[in-house]
Protein backbone atom coordinates (compact mmCIF):
# COMPACT_ATOMS: atom_id res chain seq x y z
CA UNK A 1 0.00 0.00 0.00
CA UNK A 2 2.68 2.45 1.03
CA UNK A 3 4.71 1.47 -1.99
CA UNK A 4 1.75 2.21 -4.17
CA UNK A 5 1.32 5.60 -2.52
CA UNK A 6 5.01 6.39 -2.87
CA UNK A 7 4.81 5.52 -6.55
CA UNK A 8 1.78 7.74 -6.94
CA UNK A 9 3.57 10.58 -5.17
CA UNK A 10 6.60 10.07 -7.36
CA UNK A 11 4.42 10.11 -10.46
CA UNK A 12 2.63 13.22 -9.33
CA UNK A 13 5.95 14.93 -8.61
CA UNK A 14 7.16 14.06 -12.09
CA UNK A 15 3.93 15.33 -13.58
CA UNK A 16 4.33 18.46 -11.51
CA UNK A 17 7.85 18.93 -12.75
CA UNK A 18 6.74 18.42 -16.31
CA UNK A 19 3.96 20.90 -15.84
CA UNK A 20 6.39 23.34 -14.27
CA UNK A 21 8.70 22.93 -17.27
CA UNK A 22 5.82 23.35 -19.65
CA UNK A 23 4.71 26.41 -17.69
CA UNK A 24 8.20 27.90 -17.84
CA UNK A 25 8.30 27.18 -21.53
CA UNK A 26 4.95 28.84 -22.07
CA UNK A 27 5.91 31.77 -19.84
CA UNK A 28 9.03 32.27 -21.88
CA UNK A 29 6.92 32.07 -25.05
CA UNK A 30 4.43 34.60 -23.74
CA UNK A 31 7.23 36.92 -22.70
CA UNK A 32 8.78 36.68 -26.13
CA UNK A 33 5.40 37.24 -27.77
CA UNK A 34 4.81 40.26 -25.54
CA UNK A 35 8.19 41.67 -26.45
CA UNK A 36 7.51 41.06 -30.11
CA UNK A 37 4.12 42.77 -29.79
CA UNK A 38 5.73 45.72 -28.04
CA UNK A 39 8.31 46.03 -30.79
CA UNK A 40 5.61 45.77 -33.41
CA UNK A 41 3.51 48.36 -31.60
CA UNK A 42 6.44 50.77 -31.41
CA UNK A 43 7.10 50.15 -35.08
CA UNK A 44 3.47 50.83 -35.88
CA UNK A 45 3.48 54.03 -33.81
CA UNK A 46 6.57 55.22 -35.58
CA UNK A 47 5.09 54.42 -39.00
CA UNK A 48 1.87 56.15 -38.01
CA UNK A 49 3.78 59.26 -36.98
CA UNK A 50 5.70 59.15 -40.26
CA UNK A 51 2.43 58.92 -42.18
CA UNK A 52 0.95 61.81 -40.23
CA UNK A 53 4.04 63.88 -40.95
CA UNK A 54 3.85 63.00 -44.63
CA UNK A 55 0.17 63.89 -44.73
CA UNK A 56 0.89 67.22 -43.05
CA UNK A 57 3.70 67.81 -45.52
CA UNK A 58 1.36 67.09 -48.40
CA UNK A 59 -1.29 69.46 -47.04
CA UNK A 60 1.25 72.21 -46.38
CA UNK A 61 2.67 71.71 -49.84
CA UNK A 62 -0.70 71.94 -51.56
CA UNK A 63 -1.65 74.98 -49.54
CA UNK A 64 1.65 76.82 -50.15
CA UNK A 65 1.75 76.01 -53.84
CA UNK A 66 -1.86 77.06 -54.29
CA UNK A 67 -1.26 80.41 -52.60
CA UNK A 68 1.85 80.94 -54.69
CA UNK A 69 -0.09 80.17 -57.87
CA UNK A 70 -2.74 82.74 -57.11
CA UNK A 71 -0.68 85.88 -57.63
CA UNK A 72 0.59 85.09 -61.15
CA UNK A 73 -2.93 83.92 -61.96
CA UNK A 74 -4.42 87.19 -60.76
CA UNK A 75 -1.90 89.17 -62.80
CA UNK A 76 -2.55 87.15 -65.99
CA UNK A 77 -6.32 87.45 -65.57
CA UNK A 78 -6.24 91.17 -64.93
CA UNK A 79 -3.92 91.76 -67.88
CA UNK A 80 -6.27 89.90 -70.23
CA UNK A 81 -9.30 91.67 -68.78
CA UNK A 82 -7.72 95.07 -69.41
CA UNK A 83 -7.18 94.16 -73.06
CA UNK A 84 -10.64 92.62 -73.53
CA UNK A 85 -12.27 95.69 -72.00
CA UNK A 86 -10.44 97.85 -74.55
CA UNK A 87 -8.74 99.93 -71.86
CA UNK A 88 -5.34 99.81 -73.57
CA UNK A 89 -6.66 100.19 -77.11
CA UNK A 90 -9.13 98.68 -79.57
CA UNK A 91 -8.97 94.96 -80.44
CA UNK A 92 -10.52 92.89 -83.22
CA UNK A 93 -13.37 90.43 -82.64
CA UNK A 94 -11.07 87.50 -83.26
CA UNK A 95 -8.53 88.78 -80.75
CA UNK A 96 -11.33 89.25 -78.27
CA UNK A 97 -12.59 85.73 -78.86
CA UNK A 98 -9.16 84.20 -78.28
CA UNK A 99 -8.54 86.26 -75.18
CA UNK A 100 -11.96 85.35 -73.81
CA UNK A 101 -11.04 81.68 -74.18
CA UNK A 102 -7.79 82.32 -72.30
CA UNK A 103 -9.70 84.18 -69.62
CA UNK A 104 -12.18 81.32 -69.17
CA UNK A 105 -9.28 78.89 -68.80
CA UNK A 106 -7.68 81.09 -66.18
CA UNK A 107 -10.96 81.22 -64.28
CA UNK A 108 -11.07 77.45 -64.46
CA UNK A 109 -7.51 77.23 -63.15
CA UNK A 110 -8.56 79.51 -60.33
CA UNK A 111 -11.46 77.22 -59.48
CA UNK A 112 -9.15 74.20 -59.47
CA UNK A 113 -6.76 75.97 -57.11
CA UNK A 114 -9.62 76.94 -54.81
CA UNK A 115 -10.90 73.36 -54.80
CA UNK A 116 -7.43 71.98 -54.09
CA UNK A 117 -7.03 74.42 -51.23
CA UNK A 118 -10.40 73.40 -49.84
CA UNK A 119 -9.61 69.70 -50.08
CA UNK A 120 -6.22 70.16 -48.42
CA UNK A 121 -7.85 72.19 -45.64
CA UNK A 122 -10.51 69.53 -45.14
CA UNK A 123 -8.01 66.69 -45.11
CA UNK A 124 -5.73 68.38 -42.59
CA UNK A 125 -8.72 69.18 -40.38
CA UNK A 126 -8.22 72.91 -40.84
CA UNK A 127 -11.56 73.67 -42.49
CA UNK A 128 -13.36 75.63 -39.79
CA UNK A 129 -16.99 76.56 -40.00
CA UNK A 130 -17.94 80.14 -39.19
CA UNK A 131 -21.22 79.27 -37.56
CA UNK A 132 -24.00 81.75 -37.05
CA UNK A 133 -27.71 82.10 -37.61
CA UNK A 134 -28.47 81.71 -41.32
CA UNK A 135 -31.77 82.35 -43.05
CA UNK A 136 -31.43 79.34 -45.30
CA UNK A 137 -34.57 80.03 -47.29
CA UNK A 138 -33.44 83.61 -47.97
CA UNK A 139 -30.01 82.35 -48.95
CA UNK A 140 -31.50 79.86 -51.42
CA UNK A 141 -33.80 82.52 -52.88
CA UNK A 142 -30.91 84.90 -53.53
CA UNK A 143 -28.75 82.14 -54.93
CA UNK A 144 -31.35 80.69 -57.30
CA UNK A 145 -32.32 84.18 -58.37
CA UNK A 146 -28.77 85.09 -59.37
CA UNK A 147 -28.24 81.65 -60.94
CA UNK A 148 -31.11 82.18 -63.35
CA UNK A 149 -28.89 84.04 -65.81
CA UNK A 150 -26.56 81.03 -66.00
CA UNK A 151 -29.50 78.73 -66.69
CA UNK A 152 -30.76 81.13 -69.35
CA UNK A 153 -27.68 80.36 -71.45
CA UNK A 154 -29.12 76.86 -72.00
CA UNK A 155 -32.77 77.93 -71.81
CA UNK A 156 -33.24 75.78 -68.72
CA UNK A 157 -36.23 76.32 -66.53
CA UNK A 158 -35.79 76.75 -62.78
CA UNK A 159 -38.57 75.65 -60.47
CA UNK A 160 -38.34 76.43 -56.77
CA UNK A 161 -40.43 75.05 -53.94
CA UNK A 162 -39.68 76.72 -50.62
CA UNK A 163 -41.69 76.89 -47.39
CA UNK A 164 -43.64 80.13 -46.79
CA UNK A 165 -41.89 81.07 -43.56
CA UNK A 166 -38.13 81.66 -43.22
CA UNK A 167 -35.96 78.68 -42.26
CA UNK A 168 -33.21 79.54 -39.80
CA UNK A 169 -30.18 77.37 -39.34
CA UNK A 170 -27.15 77.61 -37.12
CA UNK A 171 -24.63 77.09 -39.91
CA UNK A 172 -21.86 78.59 -42.06
CA UNK A 173 -23.76 80.49 -44.77
CA UNK A 174 -20.78 80.78 -47.15
CA UNK A 175 -20.18 77.04 -47.06
CA UNK A 176 -23.85 76.31 -47.75
CA UNK A 177 -23.73 78.69 -50.72
CA UNK A 178 -20.68 76.77 -51.94
CA UNK A 179 -22.53 73.44 -51.69
CA UNK A 180 -25.71 74.60 -53.42
CA UNK A 181 -23.77 76.45 -56.14
CA UNK A 182 -21.83 73.28 -56.83
CA UNK A 183 -25.01 71.20 -57.10
CA UNK A 184 -26.55 73.81 -59.39
CA UNK A 185 -23.42 73.84 -61.57
CA UNK A 186 -23.65 70.07 -61.95
CA UNK A 187 -27.37 70.19 -62.70
CA UNK A 188 -26.81 72.93 -65.29
CA UNK A 189 -23.89 71.15 -66.91
CA UNK A 190 -25.51 67.73 -67.22
CA UNK A 191 -28.96 68.88 -68.30
CA UNK A 192 -29.55 69.47 -72.02
CA UNK A 193 -30.84 72.68 -73.45
CA UNK A 194 -34.45 73.35 -72.57
CA UNK A 195 -34.37 71.00 -69.57
CA UNK A 196 -35.56 71.85 -66.11
CA UNK A 197 -33.94 72.12 -62.70
CA UNK A 198 -35.85 71.96 -59.47
CA UNK A 199 -34.73 73.23 -56.07
CA UNK A 200 -36.83 72.10 -53.12
CA UNK A 201 -36.47 73.06 -49.47
CA UNK A 202 -38.48 71.22 -46.87
CA UNK A 203 -38.66 71.69 -43.15
CA UNK A 204 -38.48 68.42 -41.28
CA UNK A 205 -38.96 67.40 -37.69
CA UNK A 206 -35.25 67.63 -36.83
CA UNK A 207 -33.86 69.90 -39.48
CA UNK A 208 -34.19 70.64 -43.16
CA UNK A 209 -34.02 68.65 -46.37
CA UNK A 210 -32.83 70.33 -49.56
CA UNK A 211 -33.06 68.79 -52.98
CA UNK A 212 -31.54 69.81 -56.32
CA UNK A 213 -33.12 67.84 -59.11
CA UNK A 214 -32.27 67.93 -62.81
CA UNK A 215 -33.73 66.41 -65.94
CA UNK A 216 -30.30 65.63 -67.31
CA UNK A 217 -28.35 62.69 -68.64
CA UNK A 218 -28.20 60.94 -65.27
CA UNK A 219 -25.39 58.87 -63.79
CA UNK A 220 -24.66 55.22 -64.60
CA UNK A 221 -25.35 52.86 -61.72
CA UNK A 222 -21.71 51.72 -61.53
CA UNK A 223 -20.57 55.33 -61.11
CA UNK A 224 -22.94 56.12 -58.26
CA UNK A 225 -20.74 54.73 -55.49
CA UNK A 226 -17.76 56.77 -56.71
CA UNK A 227 -19.83 59.91 -56.92
CA UNK A 228 -18.47 61.68 -53.84
CA UNK A 229 -14.87 60.55 -54.31
CA UNK A 230 -11.99 62.82 -55.22
CA UNK A 231 -11.08 63.46 -58.87
CA UNK A 232 -14.15 61.66 -60.17
CA UNK A 233 -15.76 62.91 -63.34
CA UNK A 234 -18.50 61.17 -65.21
CA UNK A 235 -20.23 61.81 -68.49
CA UNK A 236 -17.92 64.66 -69.39
CA UNK A 237 -19.22 66.73 -72.19
CA UNK A 238 -17.23 69.10 -74.27
CA UNK A 239 -20.05 71.49 -74.93
CA UNK A 240 -20.61 74.83 -73.28
CA UNK A 241 -20.97 75.11 -69.53
CA UNK A 242 -18.79 75.22 -66.51
CA UNK A 243 -15.98 72.70 -66.62
CA UNK A 244 -15.42 70.92 -63.35
CA UNK A 245 -12.44 69.84 -61.31
CA UNK A 246 -13.70 66.46 -60.12
CA UNK A 247 -13.43 67.70 -56.55
CA UNK A 248 -16.74 69.52 -56.19
CA UNK A 249 -18.85 66.72 -54.75
CA UNK A 250 -16.08 65.51 -52.44
CA UNK A 251 -15.94 69.04 -51.04
CA UNK A 252 -19.75 69.23 -50.79
CA UNK A 253 -19.82 65.98 -48.84
CA UNK A 254 -17.18 67.18 -46.38
CA UNK A 255 -18.85 70.56 -45.91
CA UNK A 256 -22.23 68.96 -45.22
CA UNK A 257 -20.68 66.44 -42.85
CA UNK A 258 -18.88 69.24 -41.00
CA UNK A 259 -22.39 70.59 -40.38
CA UNK A 260 -23.30 67.14 -39.03
CA UNK A 261 -25.57 66.66 -42.03
CA UNK A 262 -25.80 64.04 -44.73
CA UNK A 263 -25.65 64.23 -48.54
CA UNK A 264 -26.67 61.59 -51.08
CA UNK A 265 -27.93 61.20 -54.63
CA UNK A 266 -30.42 59.25 -56.66
CA UNK A 267 -30.19 58.91 -60.40
CA UNK A 268 -31.43 57.01 -63.36
CA UNK A 269 -29.73 57.27 -66.72
CA UNK A 270 -31.39 59.58 -69.21
CA UNK A 271 -33.98 60.66 -66.62
CA UNK A 272 -31.93 62.90 -64.42
CA UNK A 273 -30.23 63.09 -61.07
CA UNK A 274 -31.38 64.35 -57.70
CA UNK A 275 -29.02 65.43 -54.95
CA UNK A 276 -30.33 65.54 -51.41
CA UNK A 277 -28.79 66.98 -48.30
CA UNK A 278 -30.19 67.04 -44.83
CA UNK A 279 -29.04 69.47 -42.17
CA UNK A 280 -29.95 69.21 -38.50
CA UNK A 281 -32.18 71.99 -37.18
CA UNK A 282 -31.14 75.11 -35.35
CA UNK A 283 -31.57 73.79 -31.82
CA UNK A 284 -30.06 70.44 -32.66
CA UNK A 285 -26.78 71.92 -33.85
CA UNK A 286 -26.65 74.33 -30.93
CA UNK A 287 -27.05 71.49 -28.48
CA UNK A 288 -24.20 69.68 -30.13
CA UNK A 289 -21.95 72.66 -29.83
CA UNK A 290 -22.72 73.18 -26.15
CA UNK A 291 -21.10 69.82 -25.39
CA UNK B 1 -13.79 116.82 -59.06
CA UNK B 2 -11.56 113.86 -59.85
CA UNK B 3 -10.94 111.70 -56.78
CA UNK B 4 -7.42 110.65 -55.95
CA UNK B 5 -6.71 107.05 -54.96
CA UNK B 6 -3.51 105.69 -53.44
CA UNK B 7 -2.97 102.00 -54.17
CA UNK B 8 -0.44 100.15 -52.02
CA UNK B 9 0.51 96.62 -53.11
CA UNK B 10 3.85 94.81 -53.26
CA UNK B 11 2.98 93.04 -56.53
CA UNK B 12 4.20 95.63 -59.00
CA UNK B 13 2.55 94.12 -62.07
CA UNK B 14 -0.81 93.97 -60.32
CA UNK B 15 -0.28 97.50 -59.04
CA UNK B 16 0.23 98.76 -62.58
CA UNK B 17 -2.87 96.99 -63.79
CA UNK B 18 -5.07 98.30 -60.97
CA UNK B 19 -3.78 101.77 -61.84
CA UNK B 20 -4.80 101.31 -65.50
CA UNK B 21 -8.21 100.02 -64.52
CA UNK B 22 -8.91 102.86 -62.08
CA UNK B 23 -7.63 105.51 -64.49
CA UNK B 24 -9.94 104.12 -67.16
CA UNK B 25 -12.72 104.77 -64.66
CA UNK B 26 -11.69 108.41 -64.26
CA UNK B 27 -9.80 108.31 -61.00
CA UNK B 28 -6.43 109.90 -60.41
CA UNK B 29 -4.14 107.14 -59.19
CA UNK B 30 -0.88 107.19 -57.25
CA UNK B 31 0.88 104.02 -56.16
CA UNK B 32 3.35 102.61 -53.66
CA UNK B 33 4.83 99.12 -53.49
CA UNK B 34 5.27 98.92 -49.73
CA UNK B 35 4.03 100.44 -46.49
CA UNK B 36 6.96 102.79 -46.01
CA UNK B 37 6.67 104.49 -49.39
CA UNK B 38 2.91 104.24 -48.92
CA UNK B 39 3.08 106.55 -45.90
CA UNK B 40 5.30 108.98 -47.85
CA UNK B 41 2.85 109.01 -50.74
CA UNK B 42 -0.07 109.52 -48.36
CA UNK B 43 1.61 112.57 -46.85
CA UNK B 44 2.62 113.99 -50.23
CA UNK B 45 -0.52 113.24 -52.26
CA UNK B 46 -3.29 113.51 -49.62
CA UNK B 47 -5.50 110.93 -51.40
CA UNK B 48 -9.28 110.65 -50.93
CA UNK B 49 -9.11 106.88 -50.63
CA UNK B 50 -6.44 104.22 -50.07
CA UNK B 51 -6.54 100.66 -51.39
CA UNK B 52 -4.22 98.73 -49.12
CA UNK B 53 -2.87 95.21 -49.50
CA UNK B 54 -2.50 93.50 -46.13
CA UNK B 55 0.19 90.94 -46.87
CA UNK B 56 3.30 92.92 -47.74
CA UNK B 57 6.97 92.57 -46.85
CA UNK B 58 8.75 95.32 -44.87
CA UNK B 59 5.59 96.84 -43.47
CA UNK B 60 2.33 94.90 -43.58
CA UNK B 61 -1.12 96.44 -43.71
CA UNK B 62 -1.68 96.21 -39.95
CA UNK B 63 1.55 98.01 -39.10
CA UNK B 64 0.83 100.54 -41.82
CA UNK B 65 -2.50 101.52 -40.24
CA UNK B 66 -1.03 101.64 -36.74
CA UNK B 67 1.83 103.80 -37.97
CA UNK B 68 -0.58 106.08 -39.85
CA UNK B 69 -2.60 106.71 -36.71
CA UNK B 70 0.40 108.23 -34.90
CA UNK B 71 1.08 110.70 -37.72
CA UNK B 72 -0.79 113.95 -37.67
CA UNK B 73 0.35 115.19 -41.09
CA UNK B 74 -1.83 112.59 -42.88
CA UNK B 75 -5.36 113.44 -43.97
CA UNK B 76 -8.23 111.16 -42.99
CA UNK B 77 -8.41 109.21 -46.24
CA UNK B 78 -10.80 106.26 -46.44
CA UNK B 79 -8.97 102.94 -46.25
CA UNK B 80 -10.12 99.84 -48.10
CA UNK B 81 -8.09 96.71 -47.50
CA UNK B 82 -7.38 93.87 -49.89
CA UNK B 83 -7.42 90.72 -47.86
CA UNK B 84 -7.79 86.97 -47.92
CA UNK B 85 -10.97 85.76 -46.33
CA UNK B 86 -9.44 84.39 -43.14
CA UNK B 87 -8.25 87.83 -42.09
CA UNK B 88 -11.46 89.79 -42.53
CA UNK B 89 -12.37 89.75 -38.84
CA UNK B 90 -8.95 90.97 -37.67
CA UNK B 91 -9.07 93.77 -40.19
CA UNK B 92 -12.40 95.06 -39.03
CA UNK B 93 -11.11 95.47 -35.49
CA UNK B 94 -8.73 98.13 -36.82
CA UNK B 95 -9.79 101.69 -36.46
CA UNK B 96 -9.85 103.62 -39.72
CA UNK B 97 -10.64 100.71 -42.01
CA UNK B 98 -13.83 101.44 -43.89
CA UNK B 99 -14.28 98.41 -46.06
CA UNK B 100 -12.59 95.37 -47.50
CA UNK B 101 -12.25 93.55 -50.79
CA UNK B 102 -11.67 89.83 -50.69
CA UNK B 103 -8.70 88.47 -52.59
CA UNK B 104 -8.65 87.30 -55.33
CA UNK B 105 -10.88 90.19 -56.34
CA UNK B 106 -12.53 90.96 -59.63
CA UNK B 107 -12.71 94.35 -61.27
CA UNK B 108 -16.39 94.96 -60.70
CA UNK B 109 -16.01 94.30 -56.94
CA UNK B 110 -13.07 96.64 -56.77
CA UNK B 111 -14.79 99.44 -58.67
CA UNK B 112 -18.10 99.04 -56.86
CA UNK B 113 -16.49 99.09 -53.41
CA UNK B 114 -14.42 102.17 -54.23
CA UNK B 115 -17.41 104.02 -55.65
CA UNK B 116 -19.66 103.10 -52.75
CA UNK B 117 -17.19 104.39 -50.21
CA UNK B 118 -16.35 107.56 -52.08
CA UNK B 119 -20.07 108.25 -52.42
CA UNK B 120 -20.31 107.95 -48.66
CA UNK B 121 -22.38 104.82 -48.59
CA UNK B 122 -21.00 102.36 -46.09
CA UNK B 123 -20.80 98.84 -47.45
CA UNK B 124 -23.17 96.55 -45.66
CA UNK B 125 -21.20 93.87 -43.86
CA UNK B 126 -22.78 90.48 -44.45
Amino acid sequence: MSEFLENEIENLRKENEDLQKEYEGLKWGVQKTNEAIKTLYKDLERKNKELQNLDQLKSDFVSTVSHELRTPLAISTEGINLIIDGIVGPITDQQKELLTMSKESLYRLNRIINDLLDISKIESGKMDLKLGPVNFKGLLEKLTDSYQKVLDTKKQELKIFFPKEPVYLYADGDKLIQVVTNLLNNAHKFTPEGGSIKVVLKREKDGVLCRVQDSGIGIAQEDMRKLFGKFQQFGRTYGPGIKGTGLGLAICKSLIELHKGKIWAESSECRGTTFFFRLPGHSLIQEDFKK
Amino acid sequence: MVKKILVIDDEEELLGMIKLRLEANHYEVVTADNGVTGLEQWKKEQPDLIVLDVMMPEMDGFTFIQEAKTRKELNDALIIVLTAKAQVEDIFKMEGVKDYILKPFNDSDLLATIKKNLDGVRNEVV
